[in-house]
């Protein structure tokens, strides 16, 4: 059997093999070549009903030729063809003044708890096992019944290198649960789920399972509450998808001027209570590794500190153009797209309090959105997908047809509650975050 | 473009091998496809260039699927692959729900016409298209701040074969493009966009229509435009957003495997009137359009498939797999976004029949909020509560446009919707879009004609 290190060897002889093959008089060229594995289990009401795995390997070629950028991938027996494809598409399309230069070769940190070897051995009973423990946990109350879960791991690894002598190689490890509850008493029904993410096969599977089992019991029988302003208290899960997902902005969209934070470094544009933070680097991380899509090395970047916004997220391309640094925050899927800017892990400070929720006394708390808000006006507006009225600090009935709308600024400003316990889902640990005064509008 | 059509005795050996194995049933779908992708930012490009090669197998026994895919697809490759596929079937049948499937076989050959096939034509003169259409966009107004134009095309071949004998060889040409222009106003930013897409060649682009200055034209129409207002209206919807409540709201109802894992609202509803006489969805694979299909992902002829009929629910989505288990039979409703993922129950072209009625009419004494345009979506599927955001909207009053709006987000239950529908209008028309669903993202079309509805949620700022 190979190892990662050996696997990784390989993917880099073919990422040199790949770049000899440019002209350096004419072009700049990367190479990135990855080989991943993955194995995972699907229950549908109880019961298994499939289970996959895959292996595959391929590598990306990005070319550029006077800025104009060409990409091109295959797989690793058609190198030659990836780069003649990323040539021609180089030199097809316009050239960028503002493109100044691939990175340079630099010295990568080393970097904790990205593998780990159970994961690389396991079997698919084993997966499947997962599936179904967390299944099992789910069923606290004979009202759940229907649980449809999921089991997945995998590990790759992967090696970049360009024409100005980067040279990177990288292993990683990642298990996925998820499960999905239904609850139902007499006619009313409601839903529950939850997800566990690790780079390590360390799951406390009962907790998931409870957690998914709890909130579907919760969620039976939604109604409308009042329309009207009032706290809202934002679960760990939404405040990723609106806090987060509104402070982190590409330095490409801030270049582009289509951010509501473009001109605001230095600003106070929090509550001094609110920081967060961009980090390459966390051990464990599920975005940790020691470079990024394009080679950069990795690194902890404070994005808002203390309330004041200090960064945008960078990568090779936006830093040149402004002639600062890159943050490290190219990414990419896999080997079929050329890197673009994203977060790595993201880290929001917990705060003071034990209880974010009990001096609420008439307020609504949010489990989830699916709204994101909208990054060039500020504006939030969106459906609470899962969430609950609170009344006399306790959480009540679920919600029915509930929106909120704030802009992202005046939501900034009036964070007045921070739990000292922080939660992590996926890439992002954040505590539980109450707003002082939102408005909510309800079919009610 | 890689030659599939000589690896016939190499696919039969796969699924023979299968069968010899253990497999009760076996499929392959063996898929190669070239495809260009441009994107223009501002006057920047990048090229992406995309070829693929591989194969994926599925392997059934006694209500357990196996799926394995390779990239290697000589005889070994895809034998070993097969060999996969049955031992993870084998690995967890044991505690899977029982359950047999039909399958019907096909054997066909199926190529869509084009007048100028992807493939052939040069990349300057996509790339012409894609500078042309930002050049529009951005001498549309002085406001225009920013632009993003995309363009995609790919030749897809792919072969389906199975151990009930089905050998599908079919070839799909697909072209889309996109237009995002933001316009800026002192410290006001706005966005518009437009899209076309269909099953076509090169020629889709060659008709003189024009994306870029539509979606400029909407993002600076909407710099003076208001916030919306909150509360409970009655509301007239766009073709675009009419032809998302088709799919996200209905159609992804109307899926049979949420069905099965009863996440559905649909559930144990066929025959029973869930809308009003108005209303008929129809999902219609084989009509050529950006969702175009003439076999599906597991090889079963598509055909037309009225889901909704004046508002009684007529069947659901279903594939092999859940067309057996509810003894309704696959309707042709399978599909995967590659090689290597296996194919699931997915809508395909999904949209309203049109109604009799004419706009105006739609509008005549009309009051309550007029939406435009989809900017995103979605239900929750277990009580079919959805959100919807538009993308500009109007204030009327008494059958007359008063404010225009920005980021006026409606909500709804979707079967309160289908009673609520109280007039569809004449002309139907298409948008083309991309479809996620278990991770897998899949080119759709929704469509839908001018829409009224009484009693929804409308949230603004």
């Amino acid at each position: 059997m190979t190892t990662h290190t050996e696997r990784e060897a390989t993917l880099l002889e073919v990422c040199t093999r790949a770049l000899a093959l440019v002209d350096t008089s004419i072009y700049q060229g990367e190479a990135f070549a990855t080989h991943s594995n993955s194995v995972s289990a699907e229950l549908e009401k109880g019961k298994i009903k499939s289970s996959q795995s895959g292996f595959e390997s391929g590598i990306g070629i990005r070319i550029f030729k006077d800025g104009s950028m060409g990409y091109a991938h295959a797989s690793l027996e058609r190198v030659e063809f990836a780069v003649d494809q990323a040539i021609a598409a180089a030199r097809a399309g316009s050239p960028d003044r503002d493109f100044k230069s691939l990175p340079p070769a630099e010295r990568y940190p080393v970097v904790s708890g990205t593998w780990d070897n159970t994961i690389a051995s396991l079997d698919v009973s084993t997966v499947a096992q997962l599936a179904i423990d967390v299944a099992d946990a789910s069923r606290i109350d004979e009202r759940i019944d229907i649980i449809n879960s999921g089991a997945l791991v995998g590990w790759w690894s992967g090696a970049i290198a360009n024409t100005f002598g980067v040279s990177g190689t990288d292993s990683g490890t990642q298990a996925a649960l998820d499960i999905d509850v239904i609850a139902h008493k007499g006619e009313a029904s409601g839903n529950g789920f939850e997800y566990a993410a690790s780079r390590r096969f360390d799951f406390d599977v009962d907790s998931v399972g409870i957690a998914a089992g709890e909130m579907a019991l919760r969620s039976v029988n939604p109604q409308p509450i009042a329309s009207g302003k009032m706290p809202v208290v934002l679960d760990p899960l939404a405040v990723g998808s609106i806090i987060a997902a509104a402070v982190t902005v590409s330095a490409e969209d801030a270049q582009r001027d289509r951010s509501f934070l473009t001109g605001k470094i230095g600003e106070h544009i929090a509550v001094s209570e609110f920081t967060i933070v961009d980090d390459g680097l966390l051990s464990g991380g599920l975005e940790t590794s020691p470079f990024d899509a394009e080679g950069v090395p990795s690194q902890r970047t404070p994005l808002v500190e203390r309330g004041v916004l200090r960064s945008y997220l960078y990568d090779s391309y936006t830093a040149n153009k402004e002639g600062t640094t890159s943050t490290g925050n190219a990414s990419r899927g896999d080997f079929r797209q050329p890197p673009s800017i994203s977060p790595t892990n993201l880290v929001i400070a917990s705060g003071a309090e034990a209880n974010v929720i009990e001096d609420v006394r008439h307020g609504i708390y949010i489990r989830a959105t699916g709204d994101r808000p909208n990054t060039s006006t500020g504006e939030f507006s969106g459906m609470v997908y899962a969430g609950y009225a609170i009344e006399d600090g306790e959480l009540e009935h679920a919600l029915q047809q509930t929106n909120i709308g704030i802009d992202v600024l005046d939501l900034l400003q009036q964070i007045d509650g921070i739990s000292s316990e922080v939660k992590t889902y996926f890439s992002l640990t954040t505590p539980t975050v109450r707003i002082r005064d939102v408005s909510v509008a309800s079919s009610g | 473009m890689q030659e599939l059509s000589e690896k016939r005795d190499d696919i039969e050996e796969a699924l023979s091998t299968a069968r010899e194995r253990g497999a009760q049933f076996a499929d392959i779908r063996l898929e190669s496809s070239d495809g260009t992708s441009i994107s223009a930012k501002d006057g920047i490009t990048k090229i992406n260039s995309s070829n693929e090669l591989g194969a994926g197998i599925r392997a059934f026994l006694e209500g357990a699927w196996g799926f394995a895919y390779t990239t290697q697809v000589d005889r070994r490759g895809m034998t070993d692959c097969a060999q996969r596929a049955v031992s993870l079937a084998k690995a967890v049948y044991e505690r899977a729900e029982k359950f047999s499937i039909e399958v019907p076989a096909f054997e066909d050959t199926v190529k869509t016409t084009v007048q100028r096939l992807p493939t052939q034509v040069p990349i300057a003169d996509k790339l012409g298209y894609v500078l042309q259409q930002e050049r529009e966009a951005k001498q549309t107004d002085k406001r225009v701040s920013s632009t993003e134009i995309g363009y995609g095309d790919i030749v897809l071949h792919k072969i389906i074969a199975n151990s009930e004998g089905t050998y599908v060889d079919e070839t799909v040409v697909r072209s889309i493009a996109r237009a995002m222009v933001f316009a800026k106003e002192g410290a006001l930013r706005q966005s518009g966009y437009k899209a076309k897409g269909d099953s076509r060649g090169f020629e889709l682009f060659l008709d003189g229509a024009d994306i870029g200055r539509t979606a400029a034209t909407q993002a600076v129409s909407l710099l003076d435009a208001k916030p919306a207002p909150s509360g409970q209206f009655d509301a007239v919807l766009d073709p675009s957003l009419s032809g998302v409540f088709a799919h996200e709201a209905f159609g992804h109802a109307a899926e049979a495997d949420a069905i099965i894992s009863g996440t559905s609202i649909l559930a144990g509803k066929l025959t029973q009137k869930i809308g009003s006489d108005a209303v008929t969805i129809i999902d219609d694979p084989s009509l050529r359009s950006y969702g175009y299909m003439a076999y599906d992902d597991e090889g079963i002829q598509t055909r037309r498939k009225v889901l909704l009929e004046r508002g009684i629910l007529q069947t659901y989505l279903t594939d092999v797999e859940t067309g057996s288990r509810l003894g309704l039979g696959s309707n042709g409703s399978a599909r995967a976004q590659r090689y290597d993922a296996p194919p699931i129950v997915r809508m395909s072209n999904t949209f309203f029949e049109p109604g009799d009625y004419a706009f105006d009419e739609l509008l005549e004494g009309f009051s309550g909020i007029y939406f435009i345009g989809w900017q995103y979506g979605y239900t929750t599927p277990t009580t079919g509560m959805l959100t919807f955001k538009s993308r500009e909207a109007y204030a009327v009053e008494r059958g007359e446009l008063r404010d225009h709006l920005r980021d006026a987000a409606l909500s709804a239950m979707t079967l309160e919707v289908l009673h609520n529908i109280n007039a569809i209008a004449r002309t139907l028309s298409f948008d083309p879009g991309t479809c996620g669903k278990g991770g897998q993202m899949t080119p759709n079309t929704t469509g839908g004609a001018y829409m009224r509805v009484s009693d929804v949620v409308v949230g603004g700022m």
